[in-house]
């Protein structure tokens, strides 16, 4: 199937001429705003490591909450898919994942239980974390042809 | 690709739509990133093996529209959790201001809870208040003002209106409230401001309160000054007049009598027993007027010597017995390093309403009663009457009309011939003024002399005496000497000598022949002007004659200070030669200092020939009186000099 986009008639030439502007201006403001929020704010030297571990902390009950969602997804996946064929590996990835969150989990737990955390340590366990997210991403991103 | 049943396919998009979300809960956004892209991509790839363009463009706008939304949101995180510890960081630093500020500074904190409550009392308020901490429980303010804040809740006090406050749940700010500490009584300001719990209901207040008592001593003692004199402690004239426009406002209901008061020969005692001595009698009289009038009364000290008093009486009786006591005390002598000090004081009265009801006019009349109480004597008390207005209507007109007189000629000089004992001819003439006043007729020096010395016009006249006395004199034979009155107040003038000069100099008259007569209050005078004028005739060969000698202040240093040629005794202590062995005595003393000191002595007032004897046989050189002649005009001494010249081979006035 076609999607039919030009319209001939003399309304929606005029329509058409409109959208084409919005959009170029869209496009024109859209590189700044990116730009900007890429960049980021700029935090202040006297309190990026405060504000290191005070994301440290809440990343760390926010990821066990999404890794406990993410194990029953999990659950709920092996249970349906359960009699489909390809098993096997199916359910490699599913222990792989399960494996991730498990660390994830691990790696909050440990550092929520850190006596008196550093910046070093904070910047350290996010470097661990996201090793681990990249991996779930690719795992999930992956898995859904093997199920 | 996605295999599976529709159910299982639909499933696994929803999974995957949750896993690209997912990310925007994330922050940092670096860690949302690392799980956002490869589960998009990876989402994206199986989509596109799928070959489902719908489901596909539908995946992408949302992947970018979970983009956009870390991005935005981790950003707005981060800029909310900066603002936040910024917020913190300032609370703190704020906390530790407010320590350190109660730590060093007089000032304290203080917050209630809403029960009003201290919460919690600091060290520094337990200090302030002098109790422990623990003992500061209760309901404020009365737990930290103690007695005061039962007392003092007089309406509009501040203490009433800290109350009504605290009652309304309204600030309150510089509020200055009594304080009793540990039996001290203190003063402190305070400002004070509810706050609200988060549901918008009061909590308590917060405030801060500082001890002002040292400022607030300071206010009155400057208040104090502002109304007192510094020396004796009494209300000054500030506080006089205000005194005196309330009782004015209501003495019809009670009468006032105004009393006036002035020191008799104060300036005596300043002059001769110095400052500090004159400062310690007027702190002796002030608390002598203390004790002579009630609680209720009021004593001033209006300036220099003057005193007042207003007494809440409309019984003249009352405020006679009042003054007498008054004089009766100051009477008695006050002894100040072993010194006897003796003073007087006259006293003016006026009563209100009956004198006058303003302000202005009772001081008016209290004077004029005081003026006369001076003029009679000293030493005494005078009630207003209204012929004292008539009176000083009088005396206008005649200070108006002197000014008058001099223009139009209506002074002249008479002549009152001088006798050398030993010869008995005659050495010279004083010179003494006379007003021939068009209604009045002739008017003797102490008519108007007072008046013109207090109009200042004193020395237009004396500077037309000296010019006619010396023009008069220049025409006499040789050595006729010629005397002139100079008033004290011709001798603050700084160019004295030098009018003399010009009148010596327009007359012709030789300087040897004019011999200027002066009183004792003269040399009392501290001003060297006066000195230095006397050098200045001196040294131009005019004469100095002490006049009145022995009725002053007896005060003999000024003999030694400054050489005088004649001493001339006062005509009371030869009234009474011959009758009194004292006036013997005196005369005989005046002479023998005299001739040891170099000077001439003349005798003022002789009468009778025994006094003259006498006064001849004690070794006096000189003398006037009636015996001799009376005050004449300069053409009847011309012609009395005629017929009897003076002696050729005496000195002028030796």
């Amino acid at each position: 199937m076609m999607l039919q986009w030009r319209d001939s008639s003399p309304g929606g030439k005029r329509r058409s001429g409109i959208a084409r502007l919005w959009l170029a201006l869209s496009a024109m403001r859209l590189p700044p705003i990116l730009s900007q929020l890429l960049q980021g704010i700029q935090v202040p030297a006297d309190l990026s490591e405060r504000l290191y571990l005070d994301q440290a902390r809440d990343f760390s009950y926010i990821m066990r909450a999404i890794s406990m969602v993410g194990i029953t997804t999990l659950g709920l996946l092996f249970l349906d898919f359960w009699h489909n064929p390809g098993a096997p590996t199916r359910c490699l990835m599913i222990a792989l994942i399960l494996a991730t969150y498990a660390i994830i989990i691990a790696e909050g737990r440990a550092w929520l239980q850190k006596p008196d955390p550093s910046w070093r340590d904070a910047k350290l366990y996010f470097r661990r974390v996201n090793v681990a997210l990249f991996g779930l991403g690719i795992l999930w991103g992956g898995g859904w042809s093997r199920c | 690709m996605i295999h599976g049943s529709p159910n299982q396919r639909a499933l696994i998009y929803g999974v995957a739509i949750g896993c690209i979300a997912t990310p925007v809960l994330v922050s940092p956004s670096s860690s949302a990133i690392s799980y956002w892209l490869p589960i998009s991509i990876g989402v994206c790839i199986s989509l596109c093996f799928n070959r489902d363009l719908y489901a596909l463009t539908d995946l992408l706008s949302f992947i970018m529209l979970t983009g956009f939304c870390i991005l935005y949101i981790n950003r707005r995180l981060n800029e909310r959790a900066v603002g936040a510890i910024r917020l913190e960081e300032n609370a703190e630093v704020i906390k530790l201001l407010l320590r350190d500020f109660e730590e060093s500074a007089s000032d304290w904190l203080w917050e209630t809870n809403a029960a009003l409550e201290l919460q919690p009392p600091s060290q520094r308020l337990a200090q302030v208040v002098r109790r422990p901490a623990e003992q500061l429980r209760g309901p404020f303010p009365a737990v930290l003002l103690g007695e005061s804040a039962n007392k003092e809740q007089r309406p509009g006090s501040a203490m009433e209106r800290l109350n009504r406050a605290i009652a309304e749940r309204s600030p309150f700010r510089d509020l200055v409230v009594p304080v009793t500490i540990n039996g001290e009584e203190r003063y402190w300001s305070l400002t004070g401001k509810p706050f609200l719990d988060k549901h918008g209901r009061f909590a308590g207040y917060h405030g801060v309160g500082s001890d002002i008592t040292g400022q607030r001593r300071q206010q009155e003692q400057i208040s104090f000054l502002a109304r007192h004199d510094s020396l004796t402690k009494l209300p000054n004239r500030v506080l006089f007049s205000e005194t005196l426009h309330e009782s004015c406002e209501r003495c019809e209901n009670t009468g006032i009598a105004l009393l006036c008061l002035d020191l008799d020969n104060f300036k005596i005692v300043n002059d001769t027993l110095g400052h500090a001595t004159g400062d310690a009698l007027l702190v002796a009289v002030a608390e002598r007027l203390r004790g002579c009038i009630r609680e209720f009364d009021m004593a001033t000290r209006l300036g220099g010597d003057e005193f007042a008093t207003i007494l809440v009486t409309d019984k003249p009786e009352e405020a006679l017995a009042v003054a007498r006591r008054i004089i009766e005390r100051m009477t008695r002598p006050f002894q100040f390093d072993g010194q006897i000090v003796k003073v007087g004081i006259s006293i003016g009265v006026a009563m209100a309403p009956r004198d006058g009801k303003t302000p202005t006019k009772l001081m008016k009349n209290a004077d004029l009663a005081l003026y006369r109480a001076k003029e009679e004597g000293r030493g005494t008390v005078r009630f207003y009457d209204p012929e004292m207005d008539e009176r000083v209507r009088e005396r206008r007109a005649l200070q108006s009309a002197l000014h008058r007189a001099l223009a139009q000629g209506e002074f002249r000089l008479d002549y009152q011939p001088v006798i050398d004992l030993a010869t008995r001819r005659i050495a010279g003439a004083e010179a003494l003024i006379r007003w021939q006043h068009p209604e009045r007729g002739l008017l003797p020096p102490s008519a108007f002399i007072p008046l013109a010395e207090d109009s200042g016009f004193i020395r237009e006249i004396g500077e037309w005496v000296l010019h006619e006395a010396c023009t008069t004199a220049a025409a006499w034979p040789e050595p006729a000497a010629i005397a002139v009155n100079l008033s004290p107040l011709q001798f603050r003038d700084p160019k004295l000598a030098t009018r003399v000069s010009d009148a010596l100099a327009s007359s012709r008259l030789a300087p040897g022949r004019l011999e200027v007569e002066i009183v004792e209050s003269v040399m009392l005078d501290t001003d060297p002007v006066v000195e230095q004028t006397l050098r200045g005739l001196r040294a131009q060969g005019v004469r100095i004659a002490l006049d009145d000698f022995g009725t002053g202040y007896s005060s003999l240093s000024y003999l030694r200070r400054f050489p005088f040629d004649k001493l001339k005794i006062d005509r009371s202590f030869i009234r009474d030669l011959g009758q009194t062995q004292d006036a013997s005595a005196i005369i005989l003393a005046i002479i023998g200092l005299a001739q040891r000191m170099n000077m001439v002595v003349t005798a003022e007032g002789v009468e009778t020939t025994e006094q003259a004897t006498l006064l001849s046989s004690f070794g006096c050189a000189q003398a006037q009186g009636y015996l001799f002649h009376r005050p004449m005009s300069s053409e009847a001494f011309s012609r009395l000099l005629a017929q009897n010249p003076p002696h050729p081979a005496r000195p002028p006035a030796a």
